[in-house]
């Protein structure tokens, strides 16, 4: 359990806050966090499982982000900050909150990339194994993902 | 190299300079350090960057999460090593079937409960076997520790005993109606967390309502369920609809109600307007199903059915 524990004080954070940039929701990016690390856990006992821990779990999170927009239970996009009166407690403060909504706000195919780029714990081949897609596509995505997300930062300065 | 060509690599190039040493990069820094507007544009871009990434850096975690993901991944550790005993059960002549397997059969027509045995420890904060945390007073932690009761205390196994099933039903939708209280059943089962942990019942509803599944469930519950203490409330889909889950703390023990939109099952409970209740009686397993004009309510918990259903009584649903 000592082993668990060094894991999920290293990471939880940045798992939480690449959860947030995914589903926008606190309440579900701290689920996502749980069940990332329990699935994680979970192929750990099964074995055979290749790659870094880190990106393993990064990996995990976003397999179960995916399912969940598969599953419809994602919240983000579609039906913004549900549930924020609710959490306020540990919910982000304004300016990372406002961050958070213009990252939501982006096209779904941007943001995990984006995200990740953002966290900096990354560079860009890692990403690539996290989200399973080309090295080239990851460059894309980030180029893309900045531009949509300069154009939004501007129309809600302008606006 | 071209200018364009730098610019879209040098946009994935961290702003806190992990990728410095990258040869990936070199290239097109090379082409940076020489042309001065692209030497200007990659110093706004690192400074935009660096400020993105220091407000998505602040993000402020929940201070319980760690605690709670420690609590998951022990009580997982523990399923896991419990799952090991049960495989060796169910080798013996009074063994039981691991929860997973029996969910898979196409038939579930008849479910056996099986208790673990904490399911005798009182169903409230600070009294399980992680009572530590729970004295925080956390509701998230509370929530927490209820799914663990929920996934290692309740069902490690099942196959629910008809007791009190009624004469004369018509058999296929007698069994439709068992399929669609085992679905929630394997639900609530699975059900590892919830997605809203804290403020009162009429803000869960409203929550729920505004993703779409069924969220009035105040006004016409009865007292004996509104009386309990609000654990928790998800939803998620059954049979292609949404379903509503509420998990309320009654007198110590964890009672599931689950709203299902009626319409959405309108063969299932044509015409079943009578409440119904079934119970295992190896392990005092119930689960009780209202079929109400525009949702149909179903509780689920350890008592005898017939007090499941007086819950229901107790107050108009509809």
């Amino acid at each position: 359990m000592m082993e668990f524990e060094e894991l999920v004080d290293d990471y939880h954070q940045p798992l939480y806050q690449f959860a947030c940039s995914l589903s926008g929701s606190t309440d579900q990016a701290a689920d996502l966090v749980e069940q990332a690390y329990v699935i994680w856990r979970r192929q750990e006992r099964e074995g055979g499982q290749k790659g870094s821990v880190v990106t393993r779990l990064f990996s995990t999170l976003y397999r179960e982000y995916l399912g969940q927009v598969g599953r419809g239970t994602e919240s983000f996009g579609s039906r913004p900050g549900e549930g924020d009166d609710l959490v306020t407690a540990a919910g982000p403060e304004r300016g990372e909150h406002q961050l958070i909504e213009v990252l939501g706000g982006l096209d779904r195919t941007y943001r995990p990339s984006l995200a990740l780029f953002y966290l900096q714990r990354h560079s860009y081949k890692e990403i690539a194994a996290i989200l399973d897609i080309p090295i080239g596509t990851v460059m894309s995505r980030i180029s893309r993902g900045k531009e949509q997300l300069r154009k939004r930062v501007h129309k809600e300065t302008d606006g | 190299m071209d200018r364009e060509q730098a610019r879209f690599i040098l946009r994935s190039f961290r702003p806190d300079g992990a990728d410095s040493g990258n040869p990936d990069f070199e290239e097109a820094l090379s082409v940076a350090s020489a042309d001065e507007e692209l030497g200007a544009w990659l110093v706004a871009e690192q400074a935009q960057d660096a400020s993105i990434s220091s407000a998505l850096g602040s993000v402020p975690v929940p201070g319980a999460l760690r605690d709670r993901v420690l609590v998951a991944l022990r009580a997982d550790e523990d399923s896991g090593n419990s799952g090991e005993n049960s495989v060796e059960e169910e080798r013996a002549p009074s063994g039981g079937q691991p929860v997973e397997a029996a969910m898979e059969k196409s038939e579930m027509t008849v479910l056996k409960v099986e208790i673990a045995g904490q399911m005798g420890v009182p169903f409230s904060a600070g009294q399980g076997p992680d009572g530590e945390l729970a004295r925080e007073g956390e509701c998230w932690v509370r929530s927490a520790l209820a799914a663990i009761f929920l996934v290692l205390g309740a069902f490690v196994a099942f196959e629910l005993t008809v007791s009190s099933s009624r004469p004369g039903e018509e058999e296929g939708q007698d069994s439709a109606l068992k399929d669609l209280e085992g679905g929630v059943i394997a639900e609530v089962t699975r059900a590892g967390f919830f997605s809203l942990e804290v403020g009162d019942l009429r803000k869960h509803e409203g929550w729920l309502r505004k993703n779409f599944a069924p969220g009035s469930v105040h006004a016409g519950s009865s007292p004996g369920i509104l009386g309990g203490r609000l654990v928790g409330s998800r939803f998620f889909e059954l049979e292609g609809s949404r379903a509503s889950h509420f998990c309320f703390d009654i007198n110590g023990k964890p009672i599931h109600l689950i709203a299902l939109p009626a319409e959405d099952f309108t063969e299932v409970i044509s015409g079943k307007e009578e409440p119904r209740s079934r119970q295992c009686l190896d392990t005092g397993m119930s689960v009780a199903l209202w079929p109400g004009q525009d949702r149909i309510f179903l509780l689920v918990g350890k008592l005898p059915d017939q007090e499941l259903l007086e819950l229901f009584k107790s107050g108009v649903v509809e």
